[in-house]
């Protein structure tokens, strides 16, 4: 571990210094870790993109890196702030994936509303159902809405800590977070209403 | 307004399960097309900021040695005894007699 925590220290003052190819070292150690973070905050056709796009930021801002904090946590945070920056471009352009109910999210909602037990969604099939409703109902959220709640609801981050993450003050992240949850709320009875009073609940 | 309460929870809980295990499960991979796609990317961020350089330092050089020539010039021709100071910068001039009388 000290001498993978060295190699990274050493490529990174070797980048620094000018040397770019030094860069693949870092971009060879924490790509996969990249991935992984990315793929809770877009959708997975979009991760190798954004994954891209966060080792284009952190070599643009390396020198920012005050060694206080791991790099990993360093890394962690500009790959939430790019995923942030994707939402916020294409919710400025207006091309934001819409993305309607079927059948089978029809029966997922029965399924959680009539058995409840978790045990019931663990089979894949559920899980991707529960994503795509997921991704139905925060489709009308606003970018910091839609970061405030997925870092604070669905990744478990205190308000505090997803705050400094985002860059933007606790009251803010609260709020956000608060109005996006009621939105979220408010689509998904609206839309079980609707079902129940077509007789598909 | 209850039962309603409580089934936006189950939903809210059974989506936040989803999302954690979907999370868990991703198998993406960076592969060697995604490193040389973003290597590339770096290295040709880092030629522009060496091409900037580049293009700069020399302008910037000319800039400041005609800066140093003009504040050269202005003292020994504004007459106010400057230029005997600025000349002694470069050439040493331990009496302070020959250099002093260019200047007088």
């Amino acid at each position: 571990m000290p001498d993978t925590h060295n190699e990274e220290l050493e490529a990174i003052n070797r980048v620094i210094a000018g040397d770019a190819d030094e860069f693949e070292v870092i971009v060879r150690m924490y790509g996969t870790y990249v991935y992984k973070i990315a793929a809770s905050y877009v959708p997975a056709d979009v991760v190798p993109e954004a994954a891209q796009e966060v080792f284009v930021n952190a070599f643009g801002s390396l020198a920012s890196f005050n060694g206080k904090s791991p790099f990993k946590y360093w890394l962690r945070t500009i790959t939430v702030r790019t995923c942030y920056d994707y939402w916020r471009a294409h919710y400025k352009r207006q091309d934001l994936p819409m993305s309607a109910l079927g059948e089978e999210h029809q029966r997922w909602f029965d399924r959680v509303v009539n058995e409840g037990s978790m045990e019931t969604f663990r089979d894949t099939e559920s899980q991707r159902d529960a994503a795509e409703i997921l991704n139905w109902a925060m489709s009308e959220l606003t970018p910091v809405e839609r970061m405030a709640i997925t870092l604070v609801y669905l990744e478990g981050y205190s308000v505090k800590e997803a705050a400094q993450v985002l860059n933007l003050s606790v009251i803010n992240v609260k709020v956000r977070a608060h109005r996006g949850r009621a939105k979220l709320r408010d689509k998904i009875l609206g839309h079980i209403s609707s079902s129940k009073r077509e007789g598909m609940l | 307004m209850k039962a309603g309460n409580g089934m936006i929870r189950k939903i809210e809980e059974a989506l936040k399960e989803g999302h954690r295990r979907a999370a868990e499960q991703f198998t993406g991979q960076p592969d060697a097309r995604w490193h040389n796609g973003v290597m590339a990317r770096v290295r040709a961020i880092n030629a522009v900021r060496e091409d900037d350089i580049q293009r700069y330092i020399w302008p910037f050089a000319a800039a400041t040695a005609a800066c140093a020539v003009a504040v050269g010039l202005y003292a020994i021709f504004s007459g106010n005894g400057g230029g005997y100071y600025a000349f002694g910068v470069f050439i040493d001039d331990p009496s302070g007699i020959s250099a002093l009388q260019w200047f007088l």
